[in-house]
């Protein structure tokens, strides 16, 4: 842009640097294991924004939805993980893989704005559903979620863990999945889409597997965040979720990781941000959503988009 | 006793209101490219500022009046200042920013101690029944008749409409043969944000004034696309038809059910959208 400012990358290392310093600080008041809850809930929106990365940065696809993955994995982490921990992590990413398979079903003939409306059409089903089936899920009173019996960690390393585990997890998956032919096919598909046709490729199917990989990373972020808060009940999963979801994917950057994960962290340092500066606005009720939106605005008008 | 015709009216009145949001949306998605999911918050901003002045001690239609004009300020607004700027490089994140904008659009609600304490009503009717329904119900309908005419009176009938057509057909052409598209666009922002605020004055007789008045325009959506996501009748009716079918729903089936059905709507009308309708702008 000009002299005085650094180049773009050493200015994007620098603010990372600060924002895990702001986000250090901030919890660090609330003593170490505040501070490790922020880093697992952090850890937990990263996991699910991965998904929604892949969606947008191979298939070329918007996913109104991920909150219906999250929710998927959260129920399915909350009933099984008192028996095991490794069957409840493997039923959360089953469970969030059908949900995404869900989603994908008008995949195979919509695509672009049709087929985002149609995610969040499930979106809301999916919440319908939650708050109906209340033997599984507690209904609109909502389910704890018990601590795992790990008998080395308090209740927040271990979340801090089992987040850092999950997010692993879909790191791994995805950077697996990058160099295989799917991997190929969903980069032909994100450049080319008619030469993949041409040469073809099943554009739809390959458009449905990069949903249901999506929905599996939010799947285990669903597990991690229901460890994390400790206690789930369906409108926390709702249209909102969703949306802050793809705000973290979108303006963290579509290209690394790292860029989604700088954004989860910054997504959860700000209402701890806008906490401290209560005292000077005094008793505004709806402060928290206020600066939120602000900040999400000015982001969207001031980052340069890649 | 039968109440199915009540049933049926009722869910029309509420319908309406859903045609008005859906009218909207379509027309921003149809003008701007952009899918704006700030409509509902615009909605229930626009009723306060309508109650505001009424508190004031200004009188009914000049309230609501200032609401309208509001609304046009801050559409012009936030197109100029976020929307424009940033959907020229990347139109989702366009749609990204008016989910921002809902957020600090309820948070300055909610800021308002007044606003949270009651359920406000900007009542324009006053009682009566007719034919089974309360004259509310009638005035909104009537209402909400009204608005889409006017607006498809400014769409089809005036310069204005015609050159924002032109635009949103094939801006390059239009931008050659002399028409300022960009600042077609921000007027149409403005005129977008007044039919959100017009859907909310009207439902304000029914639905009481509360912060989240807004929650209706979800409903729009299937409204929406069930009218083929193109500003015209077609939008109200599928708003009503909508309306409808949700009160008939939340008469015979079990709670949830209603929200479900609309849902699986919207996916079906969705996939049965022509392709070519369905592709943006």
């Amino acid at each position: 842009m000009s002299r005085f400012l650094m180049d773009p990358r050493r200015r994007a290392w620098l603010f990372a640097a600060l924002l895990v310093l702001a986000v250090g600080a901030l919890g660090a008041s609330g003593g170490a294991r505040y501070l490790a809850h922020l880093l697992a809930l952090a850890a937990a929106l990263a996991t699910a924004a991965l998904g929604l990365a892949l969606v947008q940065g191979r298939a070329g696809q918007v996913c109104l939805g991920q909150g219906a993955a999250m929710a998927a994995g959260a129920y399915a982490w909350a009933a099984l993980a008192p028996h095991s921990l490794p069957l409840a992590l493997a039923a959360a990413a089953a469970a969030g893989a059908f949900a995404g398979a869900a989603m994908a079903l008008p995949a195979r003939s919509l695509s672009g704005l049709p087929l985002a409306l149609a995610s969040m059409a499930c979106a809301v089903i999916a919440e319908v559903l939650a708050m109906r089936a209340v033997a599984f899920t507690g209904g609109t009173a909502g389910r704890f979620v018990a601590p795992p019996a790990l008998s080395a960690f308090d209740e927040a390393s271990a979340a801090l863990a089992c987040s850092a585990l999950c997010l692993g997890l879909a790191v791994l998956l995805l950077y697996r999945l990058d160099r295989t032919a799917l991997g190929r096919a969903w980069r032909a598909l994100a450049q080319a889409p008619e030469a993949a046709l041409a040469l073809g490729l099943d554009v739809g199917g390959v458009r449905q597997l990069a949903f249901v990989a999506s929905g599996l990373c939010g799947g285990l972020g669903g597990a991690a965040y229901a460890q994390t808060l400790g206690f789930i009940s369906p409108e926390q999963f709702a249209l909102p979720l969703s949306f802050e979801l793809l705000v973290i994917a979108f303006l963290g950057g579509l290209r690394r990781p790292v860029g989604i994960i700088l954004a989860s962290l910054a997504f959860v340092a700000l209402p701890e941000l806008a906490d401290r500066l209560r005292p000077l606005v005094g008793t505004l009720g709806g402060w928290d959503p206020l600066v939120l939106g602000l900040a999400v605005v000015f982001i969207a008008v001031f980052r340069k988009m890649d | 006793m039968n109440l199915a015709p009540e049933v049926v009216l009722g869910g029309a009145a509420q319908g309406c209101l859903y045609g008005l949001t859906a009218l909207s949306l379509v027309f921003l998605y149809r003008a701007t490219g952009v899918l704006s999911f700030m409509q509902g918050e615009a909605m229930a901003a626009g009723a306060y500022v309508a109650v505001g002045l009424t508190a004031l001690g200004v009188p009914l239609a000049l309230a609501a009046l200032g609401a309208t004009a509001a609304g046009y300020a801050f559409g012009a607004l936030a197109a100029r200042c976020v929307l424009e700027p940033v959907r020229l490089r990347a139109p989702w994140v366009a749609t990204l920013a008016t989910f921002g904008l809902t957020l600090a659009l309820r948070g300055a609600l909610l800021s308002l101690p007044a606003a949270t304490q009651g359920w406000y009503r900007f009542d324009w009717v006053g009682e009566g029944r007719w034919l089974g329904l309360a004259a509310r119900q009638w005035a909104v309908m009537l209402a909400a008749a009204g608005v889409a005419s006017a607006f498809a009176l400014l769409l089809r009938g005036t310069a204005w409409g015609r050159r924002v057509r032109a635009s949103a057909e094939d801006a390059a052409t239009a931008e050659r043969l002399g028409i300022d598209v960009a600042r077609l666009r921000r007027q149409a922002w403005g005129v977008g944000t007044v039919l959100a605020v017009a859907a909310g004055l009207a439902a304000a007789p029914i639905t009481f004034v509360h912060p989240d008045l807004g929650s209706l325009a979800l409903n729009a959506f299937p409204a929406a696309v069930l009218g083929g996501m193109k500003p015209g009748p077609a939008v109200l009716a599928a708003g009503v038809a909508m309306g409808v079918l949700e009160a008939l729903a939340a008469w015979q089936l079990p709670p949830g059910g209603k929200e479900l059905l609309l849902q699986l709507v919207l996916i079906a009308a969705l996939l049965a959208l022509p392709r070519e309708r369905a592709a943006a702008p």
